[in-house]
């Protein structure tokens, strides 16, 4: 049976894109944010012995680590993901890798869906590696609360999905936009950092990186409780929008408006 | 019945009609800002090989990219096998191979992986024979597992030659497929092209500015300047239609010759060499005025030989009578 188009372009984006050393990638990564982190082994909340009690404390100290290591990430995440969006992207527009590749039986969409999920797939592992590894090895009680409750895990990574999903939407976009590969990696990560400056003010907590503490507060309370809290839904919403948005808006323009010179 | 019979065969004629034409531009119209690359071109190309030939910045790159659905014209509409270039580009690149000018590849892999690569997406069989046999083709079998990082500027224009023949394309679009490569290089070149519409029937549409190379291998010719079509047609019809007849004559008193050659036949008239190379208006008063210098002795003429004019001159009578 002959294999599918668009995932012989996955194949081949993926292959383009493991062109870099990933391990040392991840060492790097990890390297990085031990130094950023202030973590303290959990201890003196345990004298009320009581079972509730000790779950309380452990989702609250788990999800405290959870969203600082999330914002922790976010930085070194973009840096990659501009990285990766500006090889897939303006670097294969600027010098004619891309002109060659839609001269084959291959469609737009096609293109544009692999080199995407390409950098999505790659920035998402790293990301979710990085969580998992610090909040099941970097933080000892993770583990207890691992065997508690194990849709904590899935919590995570469907945080860790958002917020590669918007870094590589909004780093993919520019890219496009761009088509010079130093305009998008200089463009794509300085327009990151921006917006992380600007959420730091008061008035504007809706913005990444802290938007993803919306997050957050929206998907752990179903670890320990069960439930989602619905009425953070609204705030929940608004990066999984923003995202979809971007990247519908640069796949319009890179199926039906992309010129290459 | 014989009305359906009629129909029939209507369908069947129009189908012919269709297919005939490989490629049909009509109106193409395309601006960047105030420039405008194409201006209302029209044309249509039937098999063999067809040169597209102009001056830089004539437009030849732009129609390429154009009939590959690589940008969008403003105006008009351009068809590949009945196609629409734009909306149906993935159908027709699965029959259409091409080659662009100075072709970027990817440098981190093999060129056996690449063309592999190329030949999965045309959905072939078996790639390992495919890879061998357009590598054969274009002189790659010794290099195939070097990474193309590692080739020169000639070794990378085979690569993109090789990937433009993968799967026995039915039309292959070459964008200066000539360039970076050495005269030897060239010639093969030339050789193949010539060998791969003989023998496996397929269809060329080259770009180039070396007319010199073209003539040897093309049936017909577009010819566009200043973003616009001058001519197009059979290379022998472009022949009688633009060319004016040259000759070549030896004479024993070439000055004299020139002297009394009246003005009104010949457009030009030079000496190269102790040969006359006289570009002939009126074919039949010059036959006669030769005729009269030989009998009444002005001249001794040793030699009277018809010179077949190239593209070059085809290209540039074009570009002057459009001028006039």
């Amino acid at each position: 049976m002959t294999k599918n188009r668009f995932l012989m372009n996955l194949t081949w984006e993926l292959k383009n894109l493991f062109r870099f050393p990933f391990p040392e990638i991840l060492l790097a990564l990890f390297t990085y944010m031990i130094f950023q982190s202030h973590f303290g082994l959990f201890s003196g909340t345990f004298q009320s012995l009581s079972w509730d009690q000790i779950t309380y404390d452990l989702t609250w100290k788990t999800t405290y680590d959870t969203a600082f290591l999330t914002l922790q990430a976010y930085i070194p995440m973009a840096v990659l993901a501009s990285v990766f969006a500006t090889l897939a992207f303006a670097y294969e527009i600027e010098n004619g890798l891309l002109k060659v590749h839609f001269s084959h039986p291959t469609s737009r969409r096609a293109i544009f869906s692999s080199k995407f999920l390409s950098c999505f797939l790659i920035i998402f592992a790293t990301l979710s590696c990085s969580l998992l590894f610090f909040a099941f090895m970097y933080i000892p009680e993770n583990d207890l609360y691992l065997i508690i409750n194990s849709r904590f895990t899935l919590s995570i990574l469907l945080l860790a999905a958002l917020e590669s999903f918007f870094i590589v939407s909004l780093t993919v976009t520019f890219s496009i936009l761009s088509k010079k590969a130093s305009v998008s990696l200089v463009g794509s990560f300085a327009t990151i950092y921006i917006i992380q400056l600007l959420s730091q003010t008061e008035n504007l907590t809706l913005l990444p990186p802290r938007a993803f503490s919306w997050e957050l507060e929206f998907l752990f309370p179903l670890s320990y409780i069960g439930r989602y809290n619905l009425s953070m839904l609204p705030n929940f919403l608004i990066m999984p929008i923003v995202s979809i948005l971007l990247t519908i808006f640069s796949y319009i323009y890179f199926s039906r408006r992309l010129e290459l010179s | 019945m014989y009305r359906n019979l009629n129909i029939t065969l209507s369908i069947t004629l129009i189908f012919a009609e269709q297919t005939l034409n490989l490629i049909s531009v009509n109106e193409l119209t395309k601006r960047y800002g105030r420039l405008e690359a194409l201006q209302k071109v029209s044309f249509t190309i039937e098999e063999g090989v067809t040169g597209l030939i102009g001056p830089n910045g004539a437009g030849k790159s732009t129609l390429i990219k154009i009939l590959l659905g690589i940008i969008t014209a403003n105006q008009g509409e351009a068809k590949i096998f009945g196609l629409d270039s734009r909306k149906e580009r993935s159908k027709i690149m699965e029959r259409v191979g091409v080659l662009h000018e100075k072709p970027s590849l990817p440098s981190w892999v093999t060129a056996r992986q690449y063309l592999e690569y190329v030949a999965s997406l045309k959905r072939l069989a078996n790639l390992n024979e495919e890879v061998k046999r357009v590598s054969e083709i274009c002189s790659l079998t010794d290099f195939i597992d070097r990474r193309i990082g590692t080739f020169s500027a000639g070794m990378v224009q085979r690569i993109g030659l090789a990937d433009a023949l993968i799967g026995k394309p039915e039309l292959v679009i070459l964008d200066e497929p000539t360039a970076n490569l050495d005269p030897l290089g060239r010639f093969d070149v030339l050789t193949k092209i010539k060998r791969l519409r003989d023998d496996e029937d397929m269809n060329f549409l080259i770009s180039t500015h070396i007319l010199s190379e073209l003539e040897k291998v093309c049936d017909s010719v577009i010819i566009l300047n200043e973003g616009s079509v001058l001519t197009y047609g059979l290379f022998n019809e472009l022949i009688s239609r633009y060319a004016s007849p040259k000759y070549t004559l030896k004479v024993d008193d070439p000055k004299r010759f020139i002297e009394d050659i009246s003005k009104k036949t010949v457009t030009n008239i030079e000496v190269k060499d102790d040969l006359i190379l006289a570009e002939v208006k009126d074919y039949a008063q010059f036959i006669k005025e030769v005729n009269d210098m030989v009998k009444q002795g002005v001249i001794v003429l040793e030699e009277l030989k018809p010179l077949s004019p190239t593209l070059e001159d085809i290209f540039i009578e074009a570009i002057r009578r459009k001028e006039a």
